[in-house]
């Protein structure tokens, strides 16, 4: 075979070697991109194109913050301020948010059935409850799988802050649909330039000997986890030298728009995923930790509190002013609540059966309040939201068809809120 | 008599394998060195234990380099060398570990026959050295281990290479990976500090490094009580400060393969365990406590006086009654007295103690068999308990441990030696083996039958179980692919075909960037939580001020801190504040930052006085081979050599790494849950070795198969040493025809080109 290979020329040569490298990884066969062929549930006024989530990590005090009960006596040093939107009051630490409520629907009535950190947000981000046989893919990963086109070389979905291992990845669907994880605003996709001496014909000489050295390893080996590991060095040479990169100079924005979100690191991953999202990546998450508030909860709060109501208010204020909001849904999700007593250390402990989320833009119809909770706010009393349903209200603003059965590749049907329904009183 | 045979059997046993070292010649030496003079190295071969010395120059760049930093280190010298590599306890070697591997090996062939499976064939030399120093070791082998072993005639030279690797720190430093993932073991923000973890790292090293046979090193965990600073084994229960419940559904998880925090608030769904079951089990461990609580201060310091610290009561008395009036008080003054106390006491809040505390069922207990609230007693989950179960916490915990680690448990010898199997050939019998319930079958019963066997028969001595493993066909199997997502299409015709863990591609590279990597210890960690600094070779300043301070001087000591406390912290919310407009009026915000600093800085002596941690006998840096890479480095080229310093074994850097590091974006587990690494490929990765600037680096002349191969007379020879380096392979007749016309007219690029391509094949990071 190299002896054969030795007599041809440089150019036939060379698409020899492509032509061995992609019967052997089928390489070139992906998929992404392709039109969904089905149409059954699909909701037809979809208008979320794009989805930036922010997940609380550690576990949002829902009554120190949008579900306030100012009469029962656990309720701490906070009070209740008026807001945009009629009816609805908020923490008086939150009074940027304040001034966006007619953008934001309230789910009041959030419920879930996992109180640990490890299991409520792998079932927050998936629908699912973890399972030691299988891992099941994130929002993120299922709007890749089901319409996943982008405009970009950017991956579609990305993560910036918190663990590279939190829960809704790809799961069980192929590992390209995988969130790009960046640790945080500032790093841009590292080693995303060649060496300057290094230019895009010796990157193809050596992507090819690269082929050559492996051609004895693929002739036994050619496995699914070969393929996606090829696949990703495709998406590789795709991202380096593309002007796409420009996405991450936050530099490019205006003082006027950074101060818009505030100087802390959480403001300026709003910031990235403004400009990601307007670059063509459908789905961001970005992580706000510290919630976790089972000592000093209302010392805790009030830096909590002050990074999540400037750079909610700054972002909202951002794509709207864009044009961007209509397109763009902006979650804030947490695992679960937190209890109405304080404990002895003066903090709230995990409460996942009743607790807030919030939604904004991408069509839902902000100012309002779905779902209500007793007079501590340690029950639901009033339209209960799942897990599962409040995944599928995402899914159905993103017009991803809920009923559409992805297969394992063992073979086990899952949907893309499990069998959530989706609350369509939130939408306009 | 026998006695002389034994003191025999235990000194050759205790010979440290030496290094490889390669000729200009290309010829490889194992030998130990022991000394240097006039430009001359004396050494010891490892084969035949002859002594010659041998020119300096006769050694390839790569060994000069390293004997020079040696030399330069004041590590060799003319009256001997005192090494730079630790001693590792030798595995205990049993001629009945073969009989063992052969009976593996037979169960095996009598399962392939059963369902008409051919096996995969055996892999050649090339393909061993390979995965041996990776699954044993960790890291790929060097070119001249490579070389040395192939050139090796000896028939059993395969048993020869485990055996030596068993023995090597490289084994401690790739072994500390898994149980790292395990434990959860973490040196940062904050378990570092709040669970002791800067202590519980070293010591869990050291613990390997010693071979601490599995069921006593369990117990130790399971019955560590003080402060991580004493006994650093107490870190396992500090792990989980305040969670006893979850503490002890990690302890059935880790250990008996059993998944319990269901039962932690209902019956299990799909397990035969009830709610009860679980509170009867955390019963045993319910009496220990991890922290004091409270947010109120003398409760604080009252629980430390009388829970955790009698050593140094008289001192921490006088600070509790100063304190306690301070809070009585309640001037401004005393308010930042209090406060100031509060914060430097801190560290002494976490530390495992035993309570006379009883556990009672939830209040929402929803079962017909017992009234929510009632108190339950210890019962095992199944099996026997020996004796009544003792009232005392100390011996609750004692007695639990005796029912966890007995031989009788056969879950929990089935746990350890499915996570071997996995952790050697990819691939457990039981998978996982971390969720067993009471429909799980092994895949081969009787190879597990005889698995729990062997483990039991050396006494849960983890390396001679793994030289069990290694010592069989199975392990010289070339590896097949088991698709998780197929099910029963990998029916054990060889070991697993993985990705290299994180961990395994970081040491790889860093083996090809710097010599001898695993002579390279990190022994202090350092990190902060809550204002107080914790460092693996001391305790906490509030322990070192307890004891190096009068009751007087310490309650001085407060009163100035305590005068510094409220401006700095003042400082502190006045600066966060003016961050808002800094835009506006930077001069005056660095100012601010100005005057921060400066209180800053007088804070921290005060929180953590200097003059007592320059006392400490262990603050000299740590030897960790810095100065040498230091030394060797400054005649290479400015930049790579000050990225190169901190190279250290994924075993010496913090554990886990920050996101940026090449082990994170590899996948290397946050140590947050249970064995949560991963193999998965992502876009960073390949970047990452496509363009980073470690690429570049192993690219350039000065990377280690480089080096080795630059006194090689012959293109061809050159090259097959740079292939080894990298791929442990020679090239193809066919690779060295269509590389070698480059190889000559351009060696630089063509070099280039080479190592980029290898670095980035499929076959260097997956583990064949």
């Amino acid at each position: 075979m190299y002896q054969e290979l030795h007599k041809l020329d440089e150019l036939s040569r060379r698409k020899f070697l492509q032509y061995s490298a992609k019967a052997l990884l089928g390489v070139g066969l992906c998929s992404v991109g392709q039109k969904p062929a089905w149409a059954s549930e699909v909701n037809p006024n979809a208008s979320t194109k794009n989805v930036i989530y922010v997940f609380l990590q550690g576990g949002m005090s829902q009554i120190d913050t949008f579900d306030l009960k100012p009469d029962w006596a656990q309720q701490g040093p906070v009070e209740a301020i008026a807001s945009s939107a009629d009816g609805i009051s908020v923490s008086h630490q939150l009074p940027n948010l304040a001034r966006h409520m007619d953008k934001i629907a309230v789910i009041r009535s959030m419920k879930s059935h996992q109180g640990a950190h490890a299991p409520g947000q792998y079932f927050l981000h998936t629908s699912y409850e973890e399972r030691g046989s299988i891992q099941h893919p994130g929002l993120g990963a299922w709007l890749m799988r089901m319409s996943g086109e982008t405009k970009s070389t950017l991956p579609g979905n990305m993560r910036i802050g918190g663990s590279s291992n939190m829960p809704g990845r790809a799961g069980f669907l192929a590992s390209q649909y995988n969130p790009l994880h960046l640790g945080n605003s500032g790093t841009g996709i590292p080693h995303s330039h060649a060496h300057h001496s290094v230019d895009a014909r010796e990157i193809q000489e050596r992507l090819e000997l690269t082929q050559l050295l492996d051609l004895s390893f693929h002739r036994q080996y050619s496995a699914k986890s070969m393929a996606a590991h090829a696949q990703v060095y495709e998406q590789a040479v795709k991202i380096m030298g593309s002007e796409d990169l420009k996405v991450f100079d936050l530099g490019q924005e205006s003082p006027k728009t950074r101060a818009l979100y505030g100087t802390t690191e959480f403001g300026k991953s709003c910031l990235l995923a403004r400009r990601l999202v307007e670059h063509g990546v459908r789905f961001v998450e970005l992580n706000l930790g510290g919630w976790d508030t089972h000592t000093d909860n209302h010392e805790q709060l009030k830096l909590l509190n002050r990074t999540l109501d400037e750079s909610i208010a700054g972002l909202l204020e951002d794509l709207q002013q864009r044009g961007l909001l209509d397109e763009t849904m902006v979650v804030i999700g947490t695992e679960f609540g937190r209890t109405p007593d304080i404990n002895v250390n003066d903090g709230r402990d995990h409460q996942p059966q009743a607790f807030t989320c919030l939604l904004a833009g991408g069509g839902i119809r902000g100012g309002q309040v779905y779902g209500a909770t007793d007079e501590r706010s340690a029950n639901v009393t009033e339209n209960a939201v799942t897990i599962p349903d409040f995944n599928a209200t995402i899914a159905h603003g993103l017009g991803l068809p809920l009923d559409k059965v992805i297969y394992s590749p063992s073979g086990r049907p899952f949907q893309v809120a499990d069998k959530g329904r989706p609350v369509t009183a939130l939408f306009a | 008599m026998m006695r002389h045979v034994l003191i025999a059997c235990l000194l050759l046993s205790s010979v440290v394998s030496g290094r490889v070292f390669t000729a200009i010649d290309g010829r490889t030496l194992e030998g130990t060195i022991l000394s240097a003079r006039d430009g001359k190295v004396q050494m010891q071969r490892v084969a035949d234990g002859r002594k010659f010395a041998l020119p300096l120059e006769r050694f390839s760049v790569k060994d000069q380099n390293f004997l020079k930093a040696e030399v330069a280190a004041g590590r060799l010298t003319p009256y001997g060398y005192s090494g730079s590599l630790r001693a590792v306890s030798p595995v205990k070697k049993n001629p009945l570990h073969l009989n063992a591997s052969r009976r593996i090996d037979l169960i095996l062939e009598q399962y392939w026959a059963a369902r008409g499976i051919e096996p995969a064939p055996l892999v050649n030399d090339e393909q061993f050295v390979r995965r041996a120093y990776l699954s044993l070791i960790g890291r790929i082998p060097t070119a001249a281990e490579a070389i040395h072993f192939f050139n090796r005639s000896e028939p059993n030279k395969r048993s020869l290479l485990v055996d030596k690797l068993l023995d090597s720190p490289g084994f401690v430093s790739h072994f500390f990976t898994l149980w790292a993932d395990v434990l959860r073991a973490r040196t940062q923000y904050p378990h570092g500090g709040q669970s002791g973890g800067v202590y519980y790292v070293p010591w869990l090293k050291g613990q390997l490094r010693k071979n601490v046979p599995y069921d006593a090193f369990v117990r130790s965990l399971l019955t560590a009580d003080g402060y991580p600073w004493d006994n650093p084994a107490a870190s396992y229960h500090l792990r989980d400060i305040g969670m006893p419940l979850d503490s002890l559904a990690m302890t059935t998880q880790i250990f008996l393969g059993t998944r319990l925090e269901c039962a932690q608030c209902h019956n299990h769904p799909t397990d035969q365990w009830t709610q009860k079951d679980f509170y009867e089990l955390a019963a045993f461990s319910h009496g220990i406590n991890t922290y004091i609580k409270g947010y109120n201060g003398d409760d604080i310091a009252k629980g430390i006086y009388e829970g955790f610290d009698k050593k140094r009561a008289s001192v921490m008395q006088a600070l509790k009654e100063d304190y306690h009036e301070a809070k009585v008080n309640k001037s401004l003054a005393d308010k930042n007295l209090f406060m100031a106390t509060r914060f430097v006491m801190n560290p002494l809040r976490y530390g495992v103690s035993h309570t006379d505390r009883d556990i009672a069922l939830p209040h929402d207990y929803a079962y017909p068999d017992a009234e929510p609230k009632s108190l339950v007693r210890p019962a095992v989950l199944y099996g026997q308990l020996e004796g009544a179960v003792p009232s005392s916490s100390l011996k609750r915990v004692d007695r639990f441990a005796d029912w966890l680690i007995s031989k009788k448990n056969t879950q929990f010898t089935s746990v350890v030696t499915n996570r071997l199997l996995q952790y050697i050939m990819g691939q457990s019998l039981i998978n996982p083996y971390d969720r067993i319930t009471a429909n799980t079958v092994s895949a081969i019963p009787e190879l597990s039958r005889l698995l729990n066997q062997t483990m039991q028969y050396v006494d849960f001595d983890m390396k001679q179980f793994i030289r069990v493993l290694c010592n069989t066909r199975f392990f010289q199997r070339q590896a097949v692919i088991d698709e998780p997502d197929v099910p029963d299409d990998y029916q054990w015709q060889g070991p697993v075909l993985r990705r290299m863990s994180a961990e395994q591609i970081w040491d790889s590279i860093a083996t090809l960037l710097i010599p001898d990597v695993d002579a390279l210890y990190t022994d202090v960690y350092t990190t902060k939580f809550f204002n107080s600094r914790y460092k693996s070779d001391q305790p906490p300043a509030v322990v070192r001020l307890a004891e190096a301070y009068s009751k007087n001087k310490l309650v001085d000591h407060m009163h100035q801190f305590a005068a510094t406390f409220g401006p700095y912290k003042k400082m502190q919310v006045r600066l966060q504040t003016a961050k808002d407009d800094r835009l506006n009026d930077p001069e005056k915000y660095a100012q601010l930052e100005q005057q921060f600093k400066e209180l800053a800085e007088k804070y921290h002596r005060l929180v953590d006085p200097v003059e007592l941690l320059s006392e400490q006998p262990g603050d000299a840096k740590p030897r960790s081979g810095g100065m040498m890479m230091g030394s060797m480095m400054s005649s290479r080229s400015g930049n790579s050599s000050r990225a190169l310093r901190n190279i250290r074994r994924a075993s010496e850097l913090h554990s886990p790494t920050k996101s940026w590091h090449l082990l994170h974006t590899f996948g290397q587990s946050d140590r947050q849950l249970i064995e949560n690494s991963s193999r998965e490929s992502n876009l960073l990765q390949a970047l990452f070795m496509m363009n980073s600037h470690e690429t570049n680096v192993l690219m350039a002349k000065s990377s280690m198969p480089v080096l080795e191969s630059d006194l090689a007379l012959s293109a061809e020879e050159k090259l097959a040493t740079i292939f080894i380096g990298f791929l442990s392979r020679r090239p193809t007749t066919e690779e060295q025809d269509l590389l070698i016309d480059d190889f000559r007219i351009d060696p630089i690029n063509a070099r280039k080109r080479i190592i980029w391509s290898m670095l980035n094949s499929q076959q260097f990071i997956f583990l064949q």
